[in-house]
């Protein structure tokens, strides 16, 4: 069977930070951080859709649409609030006091950093990067992706996956 | 104490040199406008060169990125830390000047 595809992207992504023992090619190091992010990105969605949708078979694809919904932008913005720990007062009037766990700011800073380090790769042609700044850019994800599994049933975790899909439209509610 | 002044404190490398087996040697910074248009600080952190990659894992720097970012957040400063991380042989041979 196929891995998922973010473990394919991770995967991938580690793979081209390695080539070139030597001197580092920038083109490969700029797919490998592109790579990261998307893994992320995917592992997130896959996540939201199992809260929002389940795992039958006979949902797969409505989960595919769903997965189409997602914006970059609005997920980073929802992750820059959960990475600084504290929630807006207009959430926490509808969902109570949560505690984010440390796991899951992790991941929400993994994710923000990640994010800003993919548009440089792919947009931006002064910056350069180190091989192990790229490597340390997949472990902190591969890491962030391990702690997931601690928090995935923590009130705090589903509402970040819900925030990812419609921080825009509930945050000042 | 002035905001840089504060990030000046927290991001001393001396004190991330502290940190148990840490990678540190220098630690720079600057204000950074991030892809999003927010206002952020991208911070390079220096690593040690006789440091191989295989040295180099997450569990070895998440002390010093821990530190730097509840640092910040500790003293008031709510402007996102991207932090970077590169040898200085790295930096000399990307023609990167931090």
């Amino acid at each position: 069977m196929a891995q998922p595809l973010f473990r394919q992207l991770l995967n991938q992504a580690r793979r081209l930070a390695r080539l070139d023992p030597r001197r580092p090619q920038q083109a490969n190091l700029r797919r490998a951080v592109s790579g990261a992010y998307y893994a992320l990105f995917h592992f997130l969605i896959d996540e939201a859709n199992r809260l929002l949708l389940g795992t039958t078979p006979g949902h797969a694809g409505l989960r595919n649409l769903t997965a189409r919904a997602f914006v970059h932008a609005e997920m980073a913005a929802a992750s820059r609030t959960f990475a600084g720990g504290t929630l807006p007062a207009t959430i926490v009037r509808q969902v109570g006091t949560l505690t984010i766990p440390a796991p899951l700011r992790e991941l929400a800073e993994q994710f923000s950093l990640t994010q800003d380090r993919r548009h440089l790769a792919d947009y931006d042609r002064v910056t350069r990067f180190s091989r192990v700044e790229v490597l340390l850019l997949i472990d902190g994800v591969e890491l962030a992706l391990a702690g997931w599994g601690s928090v995935r049933n923590d009130a705090a975790a589903k509402l970040f996956l819900l925030a990812l899909l419609l921080w825009t439209r509930i945050r000042d509610k | 104490m002035t905001q840089e002044e504060v990030i000046d404190k927290v991001l001393a490398p001396e004190a991330l040199r502290r940190l148990p087996n840490s990678p540190v040697v220098d630690v720079r910074w600057h204000p950074y406008v991030d892809t999003m248009g927010e206002d952020a600080l991208e911070v390079m952190v220096v690593l040690d060169d006789s440091l191989t990659d295989k040295d180099l894992k997450w569990e070895r720097v998440a002390p010093v990125n821990r530190a730097i970012r509840d640092g910040l957040l500790a003293a008031g400063v709510r402007l996102f830390p991207y932090i970077r991380w590169a040898r200085q042989t790295e930096l000399d041979d990307l023609g990167i000047d931090y």
